[in-house]
């Protein structure tokens, strides 16, 4: 026999029981749904021969990299896997991690499905009675694992196809693992379709890079490419309607307008499947056939164009094979606020039939091999791009933000990302102004301004509900970037979709790469980037909400440097979910036994905290709080003379009197109590100010029958604290007769009304379904082609026409005010889903002069309907 | 219930209409995609692009049926094709492997329609008049039902039925079940056997999982009798889709009763909750057979509520498989039941303790939980009556479908330790008294093996602290094959059997499967080998690469090897063969892929020698 290698076991009887399926006792083990008891718990292996602890349960993330939290406000546990402790191992870097492991099938977010069985790793048991014992042979398994999907178990040990320990049976065993892994590799290199190279400079090829890793760039002549499985096609494998296919740009079948699909390159990783379910909620993609002839299909196997698919571009992002390729690029130029709009050309790929009225306007996709203007880079200098930066310690690191970006999706953005060469005196973006993008600096110094606010004069609760902003100073200079040291500027609006918080202007020279909001968020799934991104934004934050907290309002220009670059040490900065408890009542606080100093101050950066106060069973809420305000004064102060005395019976005097909850998301910058106590001892009037306030505070705790709590209550649950120009119709003297809901859908010329006169009600007012514009704009979070924005000085939420139709912002507004209509003239012709777009109130935007009232308030015969923002509404109902 | 309602569908209207498979989401209130993966998956299903024509005729191609010449059939009655009226296409093994070939025919025409109607041993002229007549709008011939055909076999002498065989006991009276509530009237709880009698009856009975897998069946009703739950499952596993096996269709079909009661007393002394007959969709008299079983076990109370009037409850039903060999995969099994597509899970967990609907489950073969009514009412102290059945040193009986070139081919119970020459005798032998070429011992899953195997030298150190009956066995085994060792002589144990091939110093162990088929002299292996591995292509289900890939690489290059290759070349494609078989064997995540490659490796591998004399060439 010539070169047939040497077996040392073919395994071919029926398989038995896996290695680790039994415990110490022979009992098999139950696999139960972790808790987060697994958290704490240890679990020690070795992997090929470095001894790795790692807890049983590892919290389960999105695609961003967060930690998603479950209904009790825990991070949600998953069962740790061998490539987990694998990844948590420091001496791998990541090429070395990706040749002892290579991963196809698995990504960090998605739940393992260890199907491509890339990853399969050799693992033994060591016997309870063998433990410490040096010469005992550990039984090993009969088959290889998947380490994306097996759970880590004490006493496994691991030989990755590096292998790593001098001995027999770890050369043989990783012997094995890397003659399987590099079989496997070659199997799916000769499964999948050779890249065509028009459309190669569309997406990275992660199959190739495996193979790459694993020194395999062909399969063997034996088991050469064949002509993909799909030669034969599906009856309905019919190629899209010619008129919409350019004769250079032939379309595959099943295709969609901006998504290639090619079966012949999938190697059903499943990767877009469960990006479909699980990154996103649209639940089209599956599988359908059986076998070798297995492919992905969309709902009931139809042509993605003519299935419920949006077209998100989520499961192209995450295609390792170019299977799912680009086909047409969503144009979103007019993200930026001084960009006109590109030249209207109808791109020749898509010619809307003649008579469908499809209006040219909306001819939003775009054929990817025309090239941009040149203020757009491209994504492939986009991925070469290396910004240097100065980290914590002062060294000089070069930042690459798109180089690990999927290819496909950069592509597919292309025109997202512009370059802008500034001048001396160049504003980027104002104070108080709302922008969705952030700026990238790549060359020139930039100053940051601040105006700062006056101090606020209104006290008491309502005072405290309706502290309006008051009247600006002259701004301060609050600091310089500069490129080379700072790597962004302008992300906090960006990522917050709040109003920018400085003004920046050039200093000299520059350019600046400005970042639309979703490429933004798409390089936050990026860990090492997410990891720089996170640092600055913390920092940034804290400084900013610090600048601006109520409490330092008092003090001079210079002490407020001082005293920030005090706090500025010691401050962190807290993300809060809904829901969550930020501080709870009754526990404790104050001077310990060692004299130390126990409870937090927090200050709010963003979002809104409930206030409440739980007596006999029942809660009161006392106060609603937002930016800028402050909570856990009386913790501070529960010992000073002029608080205590105050403290009534009943009181505990180092509990905390009051839980506070976050009603959205919120950030908080928390301080150490000791660090404001000794704030307020050097500062008298910060002394004084927290004694009031913790006066007016207990003072409200106290008053037997609180003014209209039920009120807030109710103004909280239904979110009107929200409202910046909600639409609110007073039901003395509304008549009903529906002038508003028509006078919006004249207005608009479309026919659909962006108003709905039904709604909660609130005293004598009924808020009317329809956008409130928001302080949290909940709507903005996640829009795959970044297509809603807010004007730039104007509060509405507008939708633009290259909205995909995904229907994310309705679903994820809570008040319903987004609706999903289907697409001009296009009613009879795609199935809606395709053809739907959303559209929301934009407050007559361009239809009504500047601070005019929007049509449905000045249409109203009875002068019933108004646009209030919350405390409006509120102090309007207290009355 | 997707499967169930899919079924349903597709009874009444021929098909799945795409708005039937959106109602079917609307009303289960899960995405369109999931219900089309359950669709797509399973080739019974019809999807309406994919309309049934009026006429379908369908072919056997897999093994017996593949060697009684119905690819001949096929390429005939392919003259008979037209598009949109009339298809003809092969289908994996329909379980009448008995009576090759087998058809299976359905004519869709209003009143006129029937189903699945097998015409099954019929030479192809008559196969030819009665597609004819479907054809033409005529009356068709009746099914060549099993009801009306008794199998060649020793029924006389078969032991599983203790009804039978124990007039005293009654006629089918459920009698074990009655006997283990009276002294059991209350479940029995605990983790120490000892506090369970009737489960360590199994233990020295022997009794082994009939599926293949061969895993105790006290071990397997320990674990789920130990596992925690307020819920667990029995599920009986009646898939049998491996090619060459049919004797669970005589089981379920002629005595239902004895899998019903099985099935009960696995509920009632592991404590589950309900029981499942998980039946392949091609055997419509046995799931009728069975169901009628059920209902006749609830007139004895013996099944549903108050059990005998103990007060206990367990319910039993059919479960129609919508079909697939890799159902019998008992992880993909319970994967179709919960409406998925059936692949395979990844182990660990184990069904035990994490099955159907996450619940503790036990699945056993139809033929394990038939012969526990006989084994626990013939128990006698601490002797077990089944292991005393079993020739001297083995323990128990079982049943073994045999088919291909031999004079009486069908379902023989044997004792546990009889030789495969017993069997081929039983079975009358050899066809026409031709020599034995080949034999598959396992379905399509062992490959196959030549009349004599290799014994390489030092076998006699290897037998050195084996069991007597080994010894004796592979002794005589090679003094008969005169220094090769006469398959003839292998003992029909799982166990044992794979203990033989280290002894002999094979490469590639031996597998014992529950159906054999036996080819005479003339066989051309090559193209035997190529028709098992193309059937492992068909069955795979794609979930994991190194099958779904692997598997069609191993038709490509067995194509290449049974076209006739130079010996250079056909050297690479062994060592690419045997690249493979290593790859599949390690990394795929259920049997099927770990057994695929064995019909190219086992016949490359000892068929190759001159003293086999193999016929390499293709029909």
């Amino acid at each position: 026999m010539a070169d047939v290698p040497a077996l040392d076991l073919i395994p071919t009887a029926r398989e038995g029981e896996a290695l680790f399926a039994r415990g110490d006792d022979d009992a098999l083990i139950r696999r139960e749904r972790k808790t987060q008891a697994d958290f704490d718990q240890r679990v020690t292996l070795t992997i090929d021969g470095v001894e790795i602890t790692v807890p049983r349960a590892t919290p389960v993330t999105d695609a961003q990299g967060n930690v998603k939290f479950g209904p009790d406000g825990n991070p949600i546990p998953r069962a740790t896997t061998i490539y987990d402790a694998a990844t948590a191992i420091r001496q791998w870097d990541r090429d070395g991690l990706a040749r002892r492991i290579p991963v196809l099938c698995h990504q960090d977010h998605l739940t393992p499905v260890a199907v491509c069985r890339m990853c399969s790793v050799h693992v033994s048991k060591l016997r309870k009675r063998d433990k410490g014992n040096p010469n005992a042979r550990p039984i090993p398994a009969e088959k290889l694992v998947p380490a994306c999907q097996h759970e880590v178990q004490d006493d496994m040990i691991v030989t990755t196809r590096c292998g790593g320990v001098q001995g027999k049976d770890s050369e043989r065993f990783a012997a094995q693992v890397g003659r399987a892994a590099g079989l496997l590799t070659e199997l799916l290199l000769a499964d999948h379709r050779h890249p065509d190279p028009a459309r190669d400079d569309r997406f990275r090829n992660e199959l190739e890079a495996v193979g790459a890793a694993l020194n395999i760039d062909y399969p063997r002549p034996g088991i050469e490419r064949q002509e993909g499985r799909n030669v034969k096609l599906h009856v309905k494998s019919r190629p899209i309607p010619l008129e919409m296919v350019d004769a250079g740009n032939r379309e595959l079948p099943y295709s969609s307008r901006s998504i290639q699909v090619d079966h012949d390159r999938c190697i059903l990783c499943d990767r877009c499947v469960r990006s479909c379910s699980e990154v996103k909620p649209f639940k089209v993609i599956g599988h359908t056939g059986k076998g070798y002839q297995t492919r992905i299909s969309f709902d009931l196997d139809q042509l993605m164009n003519e299935s419920s698919c949006v077209q998100c571009g989520e499961c192209m992002t995450a295609c390792p094979t170019g299977a799912l390729t680009l086909n047409r690029r969503v144009n979103p130029l007019r993200s930026f606020a001084d960009a006109g709009e590109l030249e209207s050309e109808v791109p020749r790929s898509y010619r809307p039939p003649a008579g469908s009225g499809d209006h040219p306007r909306l001819a939003y996709y775009d054929d990817p091999a025309r090239p941009l203007p040149a203020e757009f880079p491209a994504a492939v200098d986009l991925q070469a791009l290396a910004l240097p930066y100065l980290d914590e310690a002062n060294q000089s690191l070069q930042f690459r933000p798109f180089s690990a970006i999927p290819f496909a999706y950069l592509r597919w953005n292309e025109g997202a990302v512009r370059l802008r060469k500034v001048k001396a005196g160049d504003v980027l973006c104002k104070q108080g102004e709302f922008g969705s993008t952030a700026f990238l600096l790549k060359e020139g110094t930039f100053d940051i301004w601040v105006t700062p606010k006056a101090p606020a004069s209104a006290t008491g609760l309502l005072g405290r509900l309706l502290s309006r902003r008051t009247s600006a100073t002259a701004p301060i200079k609050v600091f310089t970037a500069s490129a080379g040291r700072d790597l962004i500027l302008g992300e906090m609006a960006c990522l917050t979709n709040t109003a920018r918080t400085a003004t920046i202007t050039a200093a000299g020279d520059g350019v600046v790469l400005e970042v639309t909001r979703n490429l933004l968020m798409m390089l936050q799934r990026i860990p090492t980037a997410r990891t720089i991104l996170d640092r600055v934004y913390r920092g940034r934050a804290i400084d900013s909400c610090l600048r601006r907290g109520k409490l330092f309002a008092s003090l001079t220009g210079e002490q407020r440097e001082t005293v920030l670059r005090e706090l500025r040490a010691v401050a962190t900065l807290v993300r809060v979910d809904p829901g969550e408890i930020v501080v709870r009542q009754g526990d404790t606080i104050g001077l310990d036994d060692k004299g130390v100093f126990r409870g937090d101050f927090y200050t709010v950066r963003l979002g809104s905290v409930k206030v409440a106060r739980t007596a006999a069973g029942v809660e009161r809420v006392l106060a609603r709080l937002g930016p800028d305000d402050y909570f856990g004064e009386i913790a501070l102060l529960c010992d000073d003379p002029r608080v205590a005395p105050l403290l009534p019976p009943g009181y505990e005097t180092r509990r905390r009197t009051a839980s506070v909850t976050a009603l959205d998301d919120v950030e908080v910058v928390r301080i150490p109590g000791e660090a404001v106590r000794q704030l307020g001892r050097r500062f008298p009037e910060i002394g004084e100010a927290l004694a009031s306030q913790c006066a007016e505070s207990l003072r409200q705790q106290q008053a037997p029958r609180p003014p209209r709590t039920d009120l807030l209550a109710t103004f909280l649950d239904q979110g009107f604290y929200q409202g910046q120009k909600m639409l609110v119709l007073d039901l003395e003297s509304c008549t009903r007769c529906d002038e508003c809901t028509r006078a919006c859908a004249d207005a608009h010329g479309d026919g659909h009304s962006r108003l709905l006169r039904e709604g909660p009600r609130f005293g004598q007012f009924l808020v009317a379904t329809s956008c409130r514009s928001c302080h949290t704009p909940y709507c903005m979070e996640g829009c795959p082609v970044d297509a809603i924005h807010r004007g730039a000085t104007s509060l509405e939420v507008r939708i633009d026409s290259h909205c995909i139709g995904c229907s994310l912002c309705s679903t994820n507004c809570p008040y319903e005010s987004i609706q999903m209509v289907p697409r001009d003239g296009m009613e009879e012709r795609r199935v809606a889903a395709v053809a739907q777009r959303a559209v929301n109130c934009d407050l007559c935007h361009g239809l009504v002069p500047d601070n005019a009232e929007p049509f449905c308030v000045s249409a109203c015969p009875h002068e019933a309907a108004f646009r209030w923002d919350g405390n409006q509404l509120l102090a309007k109902v207290v009355q | 219930m997707i499967v169930q309602r899919l079924h349903e569908i597709q009874n009444r209207i021929g098909y799945l209409p795409d708005a039937e498979l959106a109602k079917v989401a609307r009303e289960a209130n899960v995405p369109l995609y999931r219900v089309q993966e359950v669709a797509g998956f399973f080739p019974h299903f019809r999807q309406e692009w994919n309309k049934p024509p009026r006429v379908e005729l369908r072919v056997c191609r897999d093994m017996s049926c593949h060697l009684a010449g119905s690819d001949k059939v096929l390429k005939n009655l392919t003259g008979l094709a037209k598009s949109g009226e009339v298809a003809v296409e092969g289908v994996s093994c329909l379980g009448r492997c008995d009576r090759a070939p087998a058809c299976s025919f359905t004519r869709t025409d209003g009143e006129r329609s029937f189903h699945d109607h097998v015409y099954a041993g019929r030479l192809l002229d008559d196969l030819r008049r009665i597609a004819d007549a479907i054809i033409g709008g005529n009356v068709a011939p009746p099914p060549d039902t099993d009801q009306a055909y008794t199998p060649q076999g020793n029924q006389a002498e078969w032991q599983i039925d203790v009804y039978r065989n124990r007039p005293e006991l009654g006629d089918r009276t459920y009698r074990a079940i009655k006997d283990f509530l009276l002294e059991h009237p209350e479940p029995i709880r605990g983790r120490d056997p000892k506090q369970h009698p009737w489960l360590c009856r199994l233990d020295p009975a022997g009794l082994l999982g009939m599926g293949g897998a061969g895993v105790p069946a006290y071990r397997k009703w320990l674990d789920v009798w130990q596992a925690t739950g307020d819920e667990k499952f029995i599920v009986c596993n009646g898939d049998e889709s491996e090619p060459g096996t049919f004797k669970d269709r005589e089981i379920l079909l002629r005595m239902p009763h004895l899998v019903v009661e099985g099935v009960i007393l696995a509920g009632l002394m592991t404590n589950a909750t309900a029981g499942y007959i998980y039946i392949r969709h091609e055997y419509g008299e046995q799931i009728a057979a069975v169901r009628a079983e059920i209902d006749r076990a609830i007139g004895l109370m013996a099944c549903g509520s108050n059990i005998f009037g103990s007060g206990r409850t367990f319910t039993v039903e059919v479960f129609v498989s919508p079909g697939g060999y890799i159902c019998g995969e008992q992880s993909a099994l319970i994967e179709a039941m919960e409406d998925k597509r059936s692949q395979p899970r990844n182990r660990p967990p184990e069904l035990a303790t994490n099955g159907l609907r996450d619940k503790p489950t036990l699945v056993n073969n139809v033929e394990t939980l038939a012969w526990v009514p006989a084994i626990l009412l013939q128990h006698d102290g601490q002797k077990s009556w089944y292991a005393s059945q079993g020739r001297p040193g083995f323990r128990g009986r079982r049943l073994l479908s045999i088919s291909g070139n031999l004079e009486r081919p069908g379902v023989y119970e044997i004792p546990i330790g009889a030789t495969l020459g017993d069997l081929i005798n039983m079975a009358g032998g050899v066809r026409r008294k031709r020599g034995l070429g080949a034999v598959a011992p396992s379905g399509p899953s062992g490959g196959l093996i030549p009349p004599t195997l290799p014994a390489a030298d030092g076998w006699q150190d290897r037998l050195k602290g084996k069991s007597p009956e080994l010894a004796t066995a592979i002794r005589e085994g090679i003094r008969a094959g005169g220094g090769r060792f006469d398959v003839r002589h292998l003992p029909l144990d799982l166990l044992l059997f794979r203990e033989v091939g280290p002894v002999l110093g094979l490469r590639i162990s031996l597998m014992l499967g529950a159906g054999l088929v036996v080819y005479d002299s003339s066989v051309k292996v090559m193209d035997q080998a190529l028709n098992f591995t193309r059937f492992f292509r068909n069955e795979s289900c794609g979930k994991c690469v190194p099958c779904r890939i692997g598997s069609q690489k191993l038709v490509e290059i067995g194509t290449k090897l049974a076209g006739g290759l130079s010996p250079i070349e056909r050297e690479d494609a062994t060592a690419d063969v045997f690249d493979l078989a290593y790859t599949l064997g390690l990394t795929s995540i259920c049997g099927l892929g770990v057994v695929a490659p064995n019909p190219l490796t086992t016949v490359l591998e000892w068929f190759r020698a001159p003293e086999t004399q193999a016929d390499f060439s293709i029909d």
